[in-house]
């Protein structure tokens, strides 16, 4: 800001690629809304003036449409410009690409959950099942975490799911003589139902009660 | 002098083996003989913390897992408030006041409310769940311990049958409060415990503290399980067959959300008193079910699971029963004709 009004465009008539690169940079101010004042109106004045300014005003609009909105088809007034662009584009910025989920090994006490995350309803599972009570809520498929605020669900799950990776759950023994560990948030929910709703006996009050409020099946 | 002592021997190992035969040919008599024992015995385990206020430790332990827990429980008579916070995995707080349970989980800023039926039902229950315990059970007193450093009674809980499993149980001897509980497998091999390693009776637990912090949910989003009452017979499912000594106690549906109408399940639990088991029916979905099918059969500790496809359902029996008990269900659990 303060070097473009250092600037001095009318009075000290740069060279033409001096004067481009000043044009370029005021323009991009003013995209900005880096200007106000008088630098403000020689913004203005150098559009309605310049030509190659103008074309840079186009195409620095092009750029911001293009990083917001990829894929979506772009106007502009050079087709090969754009096409150009894109493929700068793709070459330069891969790690746009949202993380694919882990590869997850569905059995071995060390694997990780496996999950079918492209189903979004697994995924809210997945953030939640290290509490079985609040598994059990997901698996009878309530949205309690709110349609109406997807971006707070998106962040609540993303911080979840984060430390979910940390903290992998449900240990589950299958019988037979080799002992295996398990992890399925379907398993995990269907275990916490049965605790929450079933325990119909004489024991659970109150041993089975504190049983149940106790045990967990994450492992830390 | 000799011979004396191996005659008192030989006298003695026949009286104990005679002893035993006895025990073991009157088996179904002796545990009519002992019903009434048995109704006494959970009643006063039903009692105990009615009216007691104490803290503790309390730590639980199934297959490789354990998982320990700070306690808080006062009762007057009429109410109990319990405060349970999980000393192992992740933090959450379970409050409870009669039958309504209120779990804080700080991480997610989650509280969960729900109202638990079977802990209210008390002495409902027990009147129709006796019937059963000393039809299916027998006691066995088995002497004295100490559990927490309190002097406890023992006794186990047997089944008779196959289709249950036992129960080894400590009592404080003054208060008859359960200060520990072993589940065991036929062969007496140990599945899970649940014990105080530490207790405090007639600790000062405020009713009133414990109510300001569990109705305190502010900064905490309430969630509470949508639970419709229904019957199996309604929803189109019947046990075909039986299952000896398990009633129906209770049958939900879970309600799905509108985003997503097909995944309401049914849950329908059958107790014999001492043990559950929770029968549930989903619509079947090979993304979500067929990986459960493939694992058909797990255990964790005293609880065990089942899986199987029936038509267009996926269902699933869990319990803290013998797998076996778990098969039978599943076989006799059909849909009404």
């Amino acid at each position: 800001m303060k070097q473009l009004n250092g600037l001095n465009i009318t009075e000290t008539r740069p060279q033409r690629s001096d004067q481009c690169l000043q044009n370029s940079e005021l323009v991009s101010a003013l995209m900005d809304g880096a200007l106000d004042g008088d630098a403000l109106a020689r913004a203005l004045d150098v559009l309605a003036e310049d030509d190659s300014a103008d074309g840079t005003w186009d195409t620095y609009h092009l750029v911001g449409q293009a990083m917001r909105f990829e894929g979506e088809s772009l106007q502009a007034h050079d087709p090969a410009f754009v096409s150009r662009l894109r493929e700068k584009l793709a070459k330069e910025t891969p790690e746009l690409i949202v993380a694919s989920p882990l590869p997850i090994r569905a059995e071995g006490q060390f694997g990780l959950k496996k999950s079918a995350a492209n189903d979004p309803w697994w995924r809210r599972v997945a953030g939640l099942a290290s509490v079985a009570v609040v598994g059990v809520l997901a698996w009878q498929g309530m949205g309690w975490m709110g349609a109406s605020r997807p971006a707070e669900t998106t962040l609540a799950q993303q911080s979840v799911a984060s430390a979910q990776m940390d903290a992998p759950q449900a240990l589950v023994t299958a019988d037979g003589a080799a002992s295996v560990m398990i992890r399925d948030p379907q398993l995990d929910a269907l275990l916490a139902a049965h605790r929450q709703v079933g325990g119909a006996n004489a024991l659970q009050m109150p041993t089975g009660f504190l049983r149940n409020a106790t045990f967990n099946e994450d492992k830390r | 002098m000799r011979s004396g002592y191996g005659v008192l021997v030989w006298l003695l190992a026949a009286l104990v083996h005679g002893g035993l035969a006895a025990q073991t040919a009157t088996t179904p008599s002796a545990s009519e003989a002992s019903a009434t024992g048995i109704e006494r015995w959970l009643i006063r385990l039903q009692e105990a913390p009615r009216r007691l206020a104490y803290m503790g430790t309390f730590v639980v332990t199934a297959g490789s897992e354990m998982s320990s827990s700070r306690i808080w429980h006062v009762g007057d008579g009429e109410r109990q408030m319990e405060r349970v916070e999980s000393l192992t995995g992740t933090a959450r707080t379970t409050f409870r006041r009669n039958d309504e349970v209120v779990t804080f989980l700080p991480d997610s800023r989650v509280v969960v409310h729900e109202t638990r039926e079977s802990l209210g039902l008390f002495p409902n229950l027990l009147k129709t769940a006796d019937a059963s315990v000393t039809r299916f059970y027998r006691l066995r007193i088995m002497g004295q311990g100490r559990v927490a450093g309190l002097e406890a009674e023992i006794v186990q809980l047997l089944p008779l049958d196959g289709l249950r499993l036992g129960y080894q149980i400590w009592t404080e001897q003054k208060t008859g409060l359960i200060i520990k509980l072993q589940t065991l497998d036929a062969n007496g091999n140990v599945l899970e415990q649940a014990a105080f390693s530490e207790l405090q009776l007639d600790a000062s637990v405020s009713m009133a503290k414990l109510k300001a912090l569990m109705d305190n949910t502010r900064g905490f989003q309430v969630v509470s399980p949508h639970l419709v009452k229904t019957t199996a017979e309604d929803e189109g499912w019947v046990l075909g067959t039986p299952i000896p000594g398990f009633a129906p106690v209770r049958c939900y549906r879970r309600v799905a959300d509108a985003s997503a109408p097909g995944r309401s399940a049914l849950q329908c639990v059958y107790s014999d008193g001492l043990a559950s088991v929770s029968l549930f029916v989903e619509l079947f979905e090979p993304s979500r079910h067929a990986r459960m099918l493939a694992v058909h059969a797990v255990s964790l500790g005293a609880t065990s699971l089942r899986s199987r496809q029936i038509g267009a359902w996926c269902l699933t029996a869990v319990g803290e029963v013998p797998p076996q008990t778990l098969n039978l269900f599943m076989q006799a659990f059909e849909r009404k004709r």
